[in-house]
């Protein structure tokens, strides 16, 4: 089945966009990232297509492979940026990748539930705890690394490249378990889950005067 | 043992690496290198389960593109950055150190090129490489714990396997298998006396910065000797190199930690 992708993005994203004019601070500035991040999935959705064409892999072959790498890369290139630009405080950053995060894992499950429909309320609920929770906490880690590694005194391109290498790879093996039904999809499920909760606690244990950029 | 066995054990490893310096840094001893020596580690870890996981479920289909390569490259060039983040830069020439380095490296990425035909991954690998190779004779070369003489036997080991490698590649039939296993016999000397020199670092030297130069010279050697080995058993050999490898160069920086 076709979907218009563009479509969907502008009827989600008009509304967001009116709410930008009616708040102010850290609200304004989630919608934003929120909405940058459905922009930077459906330029993923772009890339992905574009060497889908180029390479001749096949669909699925791209999206188990090639895709982690493409979506994981423009997700981080907002996020760098703001970094870079705008040197936020180590909360707006986690905050902003969050949104970031979450606009991109909203907008491909919404496409994604074209596709296939959303008859199966079970199956909706697996793909929204499995695929919503891991692209926010692959950025999420990301964004926790990088307000490290500026604290630290070691932000330089192996410590982004790192970065980006954790989450790529994280992704790429859920998008590798997930390729197949079976006892490997099911342990797919279960990670970004479970890979959440420990995410959380190990969040907790890191010294709260570390996670304060200057 | 199949190779997944060995897999296992380099993931284990890596686990108690990462548990113990995560406590490490709890207990109040907050080493930037020993953080980016962790992420460089837990891009080691992604990647061998990515590799595991590929084996498990497409056992007999080859891998269309390598998604955990990226990990590779950022776990160089992370633990070059562990190496050399908080050095204080010194009066010392280190060009021709740095220039034999890349001398190997581009050797051995064209040896890489030529056997397998992947130019971008090839040359991507050969320059994170390159990265950590040259750290680490930045590395070296200021600490000062290396003679003169020591610098001639690593250059001398380096050119014997280029040579041999290009031999391998060029010559006819029966000679390319001798030069190949008289590659595989100075890759396997060049690993085992870095290990002694390693370990031997590690439980005698008072200088830590030998016992960390030692553990991540052996670290490139065994690196560079894994993706020169075609021949199964001794990559599992080189594999296993690296496996104990990483917890000795663990201890090295541990040992570093603790004494400051």
């Amino acid at each position: 089945m076709t979907i218009y992708a563009e479509n969907i993005l502008l009827c989600i994203a008009i509304p967001l966009a009116v709410c930008l004019l009616f708040v102010r601070g850290e609200a304004r500035r989630f919608v934003a990232a929120f909405l940058l991040g459905m922009g930077m999935c459906l330029l993923s959705a772009y890339i992905s297509g574009f060497l889908n064409l180029i390479t001749g892999m096949g669909e699925n072959d791209t999206a188990i492979f090639v895709s982690p790498v493409v979506e994981e890369i423009l997700k981080l290139c907002p996020l760098v940026f703001f970094l870079v630009v705008f040197e936020p405080k180590g909360r707006n950053l986690t905050m902003i990748a969050v949104a970031i995060g979450a606009g991109f894992a909203t907008f491909e499950n919404c496409c994604y539930i074209l596709t296939i429909g959303a008859e199966s309320l079970a199956y909706i609920m697996i793909r929204g705890m499995a695929v919503g929770v891991m692209h926010i906490e692959s950025i999420f880690a990301l964004s926790i690394w990088l307000v490290l590694a500026k604290r630290l005194k070691a932000f330089s391109f192996a410590t982004v490249l790192g970065s980006l290498a954790l989450a790529t790879t994280f992704h790429a093996i859920y998008n590798l378990l997930v390729s197949r039904p079976g006892v490997t999809s099911v342990i797919a499920y279960i990670l970004p889950p479970f890979t959440a909760v420990l995410m959380f606690f190990l969040y907790r244990m890191i010294p709260k005067r570390l996670l304060r950029t200057e | 043992m199949s190779a997944e066995a060995f897999l296992i054990f380099q993931m284990l490893v890596i686990l108690y690496a990462l548990t113990d310096s995560f406590l490490l840094l709890r207990k109040g001893h907050q080493s930037i290198r020993l953080v980016l020596f962790g992420f460089a580690v837990s891009c080691i870890f992604l990647s061998d389960a990515y590799w595991l996981i590929y084996d498990f479920m497409y056992a007999d289909e080859p891998m269309p593109f390598a998604a955990n390569e990226i990990a590779e490259w950022s776990m160089f060039l992370l633990l070059g950055a562990s190496l050399t983040t908080g050095l204080v830069r010194q009066r010392i020439s280190v060009w021709k150190e740095l220039a034999g380095t890349l001398l190997f490296v581009a050797g051995n990425t064209a040896v890489w090129i030529l056997a397998s035909g992947e130019w971008v991954q090839d040359i991507l690998t050969g320059i994170t490489l390159g990265y950590l190779m040259c750290c680490i004779a930045i590395r070296m070369k200021y600490s000062g714990v290396y003679s003169h003489i020591y610098w001639l036997i690593y250059g001398a080991g380096c050119a014997i396997v280029i040579a041999t490698q290009m031999v391998c590649t060029f010559a006819p039939e029966p000679v390319n298998e001798y030069a190949e296993y008289g590659c595989y016999a100075v890759l396997l000397t060049g690993a085992v006396l870095l290990l002694v020199r390693t370990v031997g670092s590690l439980m005698r030297d008072t200088k830590t910065d030998r016992g960390v130069c030692a553990a991540y010279s052996l670290f490139a050697w065994v690196v560079i000797s894994l993706y020169l080995s075609s021949n199964f058993v001794v990559y599992v050999i080189f594999f296993a190199f690296t496996s104990v490898n990483i917890l000795l160069t663990y201890c090295s920086l541990k040992k570093e930690v603790l004494h400051v």
